[in-house]
């Protein structure tokens, strides 16, 4: 049941529904932005220097 | 996305954008991210399942494989081979897997005996094993034995551009690669976005 409570599936991007949290919705946001940072070439977060 | 797909951004300088995915629900969120290239990383095995390096099986993999590939529709998949297993286990993993590439790290030898089999290969090798003059050789052997992809990891700045520089075929980078000339390769899972790492 943890597994719906915290949004984890990617059903969730699409989900009215209320949870705890939606780690689905975060989760996709955070590869978005990540994806934008490759393809600009930009310092990435967590990354330690080359 | 296809192989060519990732050849022409090679050639246009456009970075390619590529994450580990260890599930199916990861899977269908980095492809509606729009990412490029998902890769089954063993490290399924030691960060998700609390094994030992190296511990991981090849049903093991084949396992996660399926599943991420049921996740997949737009973007490259491709599957790690576990250590010690064979050119024969890398078709396993493509015909019964789904994996449209393997990654490999592993001597340009096993890359051509993968490649001969017309399997596309993902073959990896690390910044830290050699002067960037003995990378940009390692880099252009793998080329020359069929590589498809370079995962260069630990790249630094200086052999990180020249390894890109030096061969045709698409390179790689995680873990504190050179994010200048290459495309990026972060670890995904839902469950630990908090944890993207390099």
């Amino acid at each position: 049941m943890l597994h719906a409570a915290i949004g984890y599936a990617a059903s969730n991007l699409n989900s009215e529904a209320e949870n705890y949290a939606n780690v689905a919705q975060v989760t996709l946001k955070a590869i978005a932005a990540y994806a934008e940072d490759v393809r600009a070439g930009r310092h990435l977060k967590g990354q330690r220097p080359a | 996305m296809d192989l060519a797909a990732l050849q022409q951004m090679k050639r246009e300088g456009k970075k390619i954008v590529a994450v580990v995915a260890w599930d199916y629900q990861a899977a269908q969120i980095a492809d509606r991210a729009g990412v490029d290239l998902v890769s089954v990383g063993d490290s399924v095995g030691v960060n998700l399942w609390g094994q030992q390096e190296g511990e991981i099986t090849l049903g093991e993999m084949l396992i996660v494989c399926k599943a991420v590939r049921r996740g997949v529709k737009r973007a490259l998949l491709s599957c790690d081979l576990p250590e010690r297993e064979s050119a024969d286990a890398a078709m396993r993993l493509v015909e019964e897997g789904g994996a449209d590439l393997v990654k490999l790290f592993a001597s340009p030898e096993l890359v051509r005996a993968v490649a001969q089999r017309g399997i596309p290969v993902f073959a990896e090798f690390h910044g830290d094993q050699g002067t960037p003059e003995s990378l940009v050789k390692r880099a252009k052997h793998l080329e020359q034995a069929g590589a498809s992809l370079l995962d260069f990891r630990h790249s630094g700045s200086e052999a990180g551009a020249a390894v890109a520089k030096a061969v045709s075929i698409p390179v790689l980078g995680g873990l504190a690669a050179a994010r200048g000339s290459m495309g990026g390769f972060e670890c995904c899972t839902p469950r630990s976005v908090t944890q993207l790492r390099i």
